[in-house]
């Protein structure tokens, strides 16, 4: 898993994809450099996490790159809780935009942050797991992970 | 007959010479080192496999 974080908090979090599609998502006008350091906390949260040892995310997040209304439903998907799961529809009517269920979707679809930002916990109105941009296997394996499949 | 030709901005104001260019990218490069973001970043194993590779 790769990450990458600014001044502001994490930025990016990539699996499964080669470093060149991870860094083509950075901010083109920034500098990169490899700190693992810098990146420790959100390292030692996600270890956490996988190990069953964390339910709640502490971290500061950067929203660069993200617009406004996928921003709005990926901050609703950050309310979920731990091992529960909304569907598309019900995050499209928690934003106030009922009819925007696939929208949400392609939001989702496209989070730049996954695993910290959960939408894996979103899934489709007939409880099939959709699209997810690491592939359906990772998502299922997290929702287990959850205890939520 | 005639023919429409695009003039560039290189027919016009013919290339700059090498050491305008040299002292351009100076001034890009001192922007980016002072002025461009920083974004730190790593590679962390978990069970959903490694990243960035």
């Amino acid at each position: 898993m790769a990450l990458a974080a600014t001044e502001s908090g994490l930025n990016r979090v990539g699996f499964n994809q080669p470093e060149a599609s991870f860094f083509a998502q950075l901010d083109r006008m920034a500098r990169t450099e490899r700190d693992p350091r810098a990146i420790a906390e959100i390292a030692g949260q996600l270890a956490e996490y996988f190990a069953g040892r964390r339910t709640v995310f502490d971290l500061a997040l950067d929203w660069g790159g993200v617009g406004a209304f996928q921003r709005r439903a990926l901050e609703a998907a950050l309310s979920i809780p731990f091992g529960q799961t909304f569907t598309y529809q019900q995050v499209a009517q928690a934003i106030g935009k009922p009819k925007s269920s696939r929208a949400v979707g392609q939001a989702m679809a496209r989070n730049p942050i996954p695993v910290v930002v959960p939408c894996h916990r979103v899934l489709g109105s007939d409880g099939s797991l959709h699209g997810y941009a690491g592939g359906l296997e990772r998502k299922a394996i997290l929702l287990k992970l959850e205890g939520a499949m | 007959m005639k023919t429409n030709r695009v003039i560039t901005l290189q027919d016009a104001l013919g290339s700059p010479s090498n050491a305008a260019l040299h002292e351009s990218r100076r001034v890009v490069d001192g922007w980016f080192e002072q002025a461009a973001p920083l974004i730190r970043w790593d590679r962390v194993e978990t069970p959903i496999g490694p990243g960035g590779d």
